[in-house]
């Protein structure tokens, strides 16, 4: 779906409503759900998508913030005519995005299943042994509105060699996607080092 | 994926304090909702500087606090790893359909 100067990459299958959305967790690809898309297209419409920025998405306006996302994901909805309301499905980072999502347009929102998603309050690991409950991680920057059009300052700045390493082999945990998946995975991690971009 | 990702995870912080800050009971619409959690948040006390008995408390409150989100939910605990998608995808399969299913006859989860 063109959104007006970047490109998402939406993949839909099944026929029949309410259509379930699936927002991914953080480094997650839609094809990460190749299996459970498989298993929901039977019973009814299932979407995944690559938010702005990977694999097979162009980057999109920054910051990116839970708004930003889910005014893409609005759009890109309404576009190929799916007006919902929808079945919110959110993975891990995925699941306040949802949150988010339901709460800003909340005629779009039919249904939800947060699969073992993030929450306020849960603690994270952020290296060297230290943790940090995710409420308390504000930066006190502002959220700004969200942005439709794309402007050069949201251009992708990583270098192939600021890739950290673990984006460079593919985790074992998605050795039991079929092969082709796993190949595009490892594909995809490596994306921003070969940027595309479309303006 | 990583300059994107970098951005998500920095702007994600300023909506978590204020989620943190305000009860967020009933802050969705009463919409059909299910919680996947994972049985066992499998952390180790070698892992962090706090005890892996208080990274699993949190956790826990974390998943339990999500149901109040809807008036209309339910929790189900899968024993997987975080990935269900990869892991369990016949238990995510499953609870979307009885979301969608709810959603059609306008009932409960």
């Amino acid at each position: 779906v063109d959104l007006g100067g970047h490109r998402l990459h939406v993949n839909c299958a099944g026929k029949g409503s309410p259509t379930a959305v699936v927002e991914n967790g953080l480094g997650d690809f839609s094809l990460d759900w190749t299996l459970v898309q498989a298993r929901v297209s039977g019973f009814t419409r299932i979407c995944t998508y690559d938010r702005a920025g990977y694999a097979w998405s162009d980057a999109g306006p920054k910051p990116r913030t839970f708004a930003q996302l889910n005014l893409e994901l609005r759009d890109a909805l309404s576009k190929l005519g799916k007006r919902g309301p929808f079945v919110l499905v959110g993975h891990s980072y995925g699941g306040p995005v949802m949150r988010n999502f339901a709460v800003i347009y909340p005629r779009k929102a039919a249904g939800m299943v947060l699969v073992d998603a993030a929450h306020e309050g849960l603690r994270v690991g952020i290296g060297d042994k230290k943790t940090i409950r995710l409420g308390d991680g504000a930066k006190g920057t502002s959220i700004p509105a969200p942005r439709e059009e794309l402007s050069a300052s949201d251009k992708p700045m990583v270098r192939a060699e600021d890739l950290p390493q673990e984006l460079k082999t593919l985790d074992a945990i998605y050795k039991v996607l079929p092969p082709d998946e796993q190949e595009m995975h490892l594909w995809a991690q490596l994306l921003p080092a070969v940027v595309r971009c479309a303006k | 994926l990583y300059d994107a990702q970098n951005s998500e995870t920095e702007r994600s912080g300023e909506y978590f304090a204020k989620w943190l800050a305000a009860p967020r009971k009933g802050t969705l619409p009463a919409i059909p909702l299910i919680v996947l959690s994972r049985a066992d948040g499998g952390y180790s006390d070698a892992d962090s500087d706090i005890p892996a008995a208080q990274m699993e408390k949190a956790r826990k409150e974390g998943q339990a606090k999500l149901l109040l989100l809807s008036s209309n939910s339910r929790q189900v605990i899968i024993r997987s790893g975080h990935n269900m998608s990869l892991e369990a995808p016949d238990h995510v399969a499953k609870a979307i359909r009885e979301v969608v299913e709810a959603v059609r006859r306008h009932g409960k989860v």
